[in-house]
């Protein structure tokens, strides 16, 4: 016997058999499979005993309690129609729940929906072209002791030595945003048969290669873009741009005027470039025009005029990775002498056209304002969440029905079904509830989405339905994974909480068995609280900081200042009549000042040159930006002179030799050289290039910093030049009779410049566009946010009722034994209060962290402060409190004694 | 009459026709002995069960023993379908087996 009691088979291998053996089989076959084993032991060693027992154990699956041919078949298909039934008497029951139910998924699911075309826009970027995939932007890094620069545009000579040297480089197209003269602008005219003349500014032109629309395959609408800019004297524009000057017929052959001298014949015409392309332009020129601009272009200017984007298209099969490893002296190569006496080096690094617009982190020298991977992400991520929001509304409401339904279930189970058909039965209901969702939600998303368009500032098409995404299988499966993911997966947690009562409690509706649902809601909601306070913080601090942009101390006067674009069409009394334009708007009593500069704050500087003390070598070089300005610049923008003095009227650059040159310098650029205070540099001497020469400089005054683009940059190192280049007339003005003063402006402008249209803006909201990015992007944050909100709201009504009813009699008696109504809203919303201050404590260290990682992308940043840490939590506890109250107070005023009577 | 049965169905319901309690541990010891086979006990009852689907056994419950830690055994034995079956396929092999030319027979 003693011996016996050590010969036990492998209790787990026991144990296994009796979970996976059907319970009608269990008894001879656990006797058998002892008998057996005891047997063995005698036979042969314990270990192949006990070996042998297992394999039997294993070999027994086939007696398994599923799906074996020993369980009573149940026809579960034959109940679809009663359940169907069933899910509509119920959905029709509890209404509100219901309509709570269906709107927070479908309000959930069209947010989804909505960002995910949003994001495929995003990606669909520069797409369209034909050989997307081959196609390279040739960008320029380069590494000097000052710093590294990774710079989108790349020297001229670049593109044509790439061809010309390795076999991988199919062609190469180079495109520089210059127009004909130097400058940004140019007015282009068109006289028709009958002696009628249109004239127009033009701002996007590019001069571009004649191999241009053969690498970049541009739609086309007239015209044949294989040849259409070969000739120098040929034009190609968008059709939205040719329609200004010629309606709609077709205008190839047809001649414009640039400047009301030269001549050019339109070639082609491109449909109108699309809302998803990185570059965009009204009007190219062919590369000709530069060649022959004097002074700008010889052999030594190929490799330091690092202006030009220059895009290759390579062979098929090329790795791009060994070819760039093959291109790393090629610098060195071409240019090596001139690296070597600017202590440089450079790199040419190969962008694929399809990352442009996603990735291009932090590159010098962009014309468009590209996106961010990031932001896409971040918005995938909001589009899950509120969606996973959703959900747990659904998990919570249903679960929290469980008391009503407890009674339905117990009669099923004792009239005969099992566990797998109730199951069933609820994953139909949810099903139901998210077909009748994901329907609804198409037609939220239908509605919405020209409104949606025109808040991401995105030109996605005004229906989603023209839209591309429905044309993609992504999106279907996207649909239908949102739909199983809501039906089977959210849906499955109640179908089992539901289906597992025990039939006598069930029955007694007794069911404190969703005692074991509690703590599931609470996460739930918790869950809820958090993503809705992160939201609710992110959304804050953005707002914030864009405010903080538009609002902050700019350095200048940017709120008096109008800006006017100066005549194109100009002759040789071009000067004494700019100078009679000045003296007479200055005449006007609402006008402060006026000047004339090469450039304006808000707009990219157009030229950088190098600046070094006397004493050094070139070495010592550092960047500057160019500004050319008259002696009007500091007085009318308002900036300050820290030290020495403004330029005088007769002031002029003279020549490269002189010894007094007059310069002015901003604070930056005068830290960088060394100086320790804007004093001690008066009257220092300073080489700095202009063209492709060194001149000496005499400083004569500091500027104090002013912002030249947008708030998330710091200041530029600067250097003022004395020769009015008259680019933009800036005027300063007082801003009462503002339309009186305009139209004298108007005026006098139109009496001395004859033919050249009158042009405007407000330097105040051109400098704010550079926000426009981020303050859609605060929208949209702000738009989910609150949709966000809008369906945990919902959620919290929904559970709210819920829990209020099943008070109702500890309400009613409360009340009769004379407990004031809001000790009760008090007692009531004790808990959801107590699980806002934890989701606060949970989620504000990670805002504050990820709000902190954020900020540090900008030069000039708000503090984080306590708004974000305080707002959330306010905002949480009123909507909270608030649906509490409501309920309560609807109760609670109620005659008690039909309370509890309730059953 | 038609019937279908296996190699292995055939061997055990013989084996059920002589062993004194017919169970699964019996059966498969019993067959291990007779043929030299070794065969796993959950084999030996999917056969007892389907024999008895099949009519050829019929089973009622038996007594226990400490060795199989308080199981009950259940026991089988053949029904009169059974018996006439396994002679039915007798006769059918001896039938074929005196088709063989002697010659042919001897020759081996």
């Amino acid at each position: 016997m003693t011996n016996n009691k050590q010969l036990k088979p492998p209790k787990w291998a026991d144990e296994l058999l009796t979970w996976i053996c059907a319970s009608e089989l269990i008894e001879e076959t656990q006797g058998d499979l002892h008998e057996a084993f005891h047997r063995r032991c005698r036979e042969m060693s314990r270990h192949w005993a006990r070996w042998l027992f297992v394999a039997d154990v294993l070999r027994s699956m086939s007696f398994r309690k599923f799906g074996s041919s020993f369980q009573l078949p149940r026809n579960s298909n034959s109940m679809l129609k009663n359940y169907a039934i069933l899910t509509f008497r119920n959905l029709f029951r509890q209404k509100v729940f219901s309509l709570i139910n269906i709107l927070g998924l479908s309000i959930g699911m069209a947010s989804f929906f909505l960002i995910m075309e949003y994001v495929r826009f995003e990606w669909s970027y520069d797409r369209y072209f034909d050989n997307h995939d081959r196609i390279y932007r040739v960008c320029l890094k380069s590494q000097n002791p000052t710093g590294n620069d990774l710079n989108a545009a790349n020297h001229p000579g670049t593109g044509p030595a790439l061809k010309a040297e390795y076999p991988e480089v199919e062609d190469y197209a180079r495109m520089l945003p210059q127009s004909f003269r130097m400058g940004n602008i140019v007015a282009l005219s068109y006289v028709n048969d009958k002696d009628q003349e249109k004239i127009f500014y033009e701002e996007h032109i590019y001069v571009v290669d004649p191999s241009f629309l053969n690498v970049l395959s541009f739609p086309v609408k007239f015209g044949n873009p294989s040849n259409a800019l070969s000739d120098p004297s040929s034009i190609v524009m968008t059709e939205s741009t040719a329609e200004k000057y010629f309606g709609t017929e077709n205008p190839v052959g047809k001649i414009l005027t640039v400047d009301g001298d030269r001549q050019f014949t339109v070639t082609a015409v491109l449909k109108d470039i699309p809302a998803n392309s990185h570059v965009k332009f009204d009007i190219l020129v062919s590369f000709w025009m530069i060649e022959n601009l004097p002074g700008t272009f010889n052999e030594e200017g190929h490799w330091k005029w690092a202006e030009f984007y220059t895009y290759v298209r390579l062979s098929k099969n090329v790795n791009v990775k060994n070819f760039e490893a093959k291109l790393s002296g090629f610098y060195e190569r071409h240019n090596g002498e001139l690296l070597k006496k600017m202590n440089n080096r450079e790199w040419v690094v190969l962008q694929p056209l399809t990352d442009i617009h996603l990735r291009s982190p932090g590159m010098s020298n962009e014309r468009e304002v590209h996106g961010s991977e990031r932001t896409v992400y971040f918005l995938m991520i909001i589009a899950v969440l509120i969606i996973v929001i959703a959900w747990s509304n659904y998990i919570n409401l249903s679960t929290s029905q469980s008391l009503k339904r407890a009674k339905e279930i117990g009669l099923r189970k004792v009239v005969g079904a099992v566990k797998r058909q109730l199951i069933t039965q609820f994953l139909f209901e949810s099903a139901t509830v998210n077909l009748l969702a994901l329907i609804f939600s198409f037609l939220l998303t239908a509605v919405s989405y020209p409104y949606f368009s025109q808040m991401t500032g995105k030109d996605m098409g005004t229906s989603f339905f023209e839209a591309g995404l429905i044309n993609e299988s992504a999106f279907w499966w996207s649909v239908a994974a949102v739909f199983f993911v809501g039906s089977f997966i959210a849906g499955s947690y109640p179908a089992f909480v539901l289906s597992s009562f025990r039939i006598v409690n069930a029955l007694k509706g007794s069911l404190f068995g969703s005692q074991s649902g509690v703590p599931l809601r609470k996460v739930l909601v918790t869950f809820q609280f958090v993503i809705s306070v992160a939201l609710i913080a992110a959304t804050i601090l953005s707002f914030r900081q864009v405010e903080f942009m538009r609002s902050h101390e700019l350095g200048f006067a940017k709120d008096q200042l109008m800006v006017i674009k100066p005549p194109r069409v100009i002759d040789s009394t071009f000067w004494t009549r700019q100078r009679t334009f000045k003296q007479e708007i200055k005449e006007d009593p609402h006008v402060r000042n006026i000047t004339s500069t090469s450039e304006i704050p808000g707009a990219l500087v157009a030229n950088r040159n190098s600046i070094r003390k006397y004493s050094q070598g070139t070495e010592a070089n550092k960047t500057v930006y160019m500004y050319f300005v008259d002696k009007d610049f500091i007085p009318t923008f308002g900036m300050t002179i820290l030290a020495g003095r403004n330029f005088s009227e007769k002031e002029r650059l003279i020549s490269p030799t002189t010894n007094a040159n007059p310069i002015l310098l901003n604070r930056k650029i005068i830290e960088a050289l060394g100086y320790k205070n804007p004093e001690e540099a008066i009257s220092q001497r300073v080489y700095f290039g202009l063209g492709a020469d060194d001149w000496i400089g005499e400083i004569v005054g500091v500027v104090e910093n002013f912002s030249q683009m947008s708030l998330k940059a710091d200041y530029e190192q600067m250097i003022f030049f004395p020769a009015g280049f008259p680019a933009y007339f800036t005027v300063n003005l007082e801003m009462n009779n503002l339309q009186e003063t305009i139209s004298s402006i108007r005026q006098k402008y139109e009496v001395i410049f004859p033919g050249n249209p009158f042009d405007y803006f407000f330097l105040n909201d051109y400098f704010n566009r550079q926000y426009v990015a981020d303050q859609q992007f605060g929208n949209i944050l702000g738009l989910f946010t609150c949709l966000a909100l809008i369906i945990a709201a919902l959620g919290l009504y929904g559970l709210t009722i819920f829990i209020v009813s099943q008070r109702t009699k500890e309400l009613a008696l409360r009340m009769i034994l004379g407990a004031t109504m809001s000790s009760i809203i008090r007692l009531f919303s004790k808990d959801f209060v107590r699980l806002i201050i934890i989701s606060n404590v949970i989620v504000l260290p990670a805002v504050y962290f990820l709000a902190d990682r954020w900020l540090a992308n900008f030069a000039f940043r708000i503090n984080i402060g306590w708004t974000i840490f305080f707002i959330p939590l306010l905002v949480l506890m009123t909507i909270s409190i608030t649906t509490i109250s409501i309920q309560t107070i609807k109760t609670g005023l109620g005659n008690p004694i039909k309370s509890l009577r309730s059953e | 009459m038609s019937y279908q049965m296996g190699n292995l169905e055939e061997t055990v319901l013989l084996i059920a026709l002589y062993v004194v309690e017919v169970y699964g541990v019996s059966v498969a010891d019993e067959y291990k002995k007779q043929t030299g086979r070794r065969i796993s006990i959950p084999a030996i009852h999917t056969v007892l069960r389907r024999l008895e689907d099949k009519g050829l056994l019929k089973s009622w419950v038996g007594e226990s023993i400490p060795e199989r830690g308080g199981r009950r055994k259940k026991l089988y034995e053949p029904t009169a379908y059974g018996l006439n079956m396994i002679v039915e396929i007798k006769k059918e092999r001896l039938r074929l087996w005196s088709k063989i030319p002697a010659l042919k027979y001897s020759k081996h």
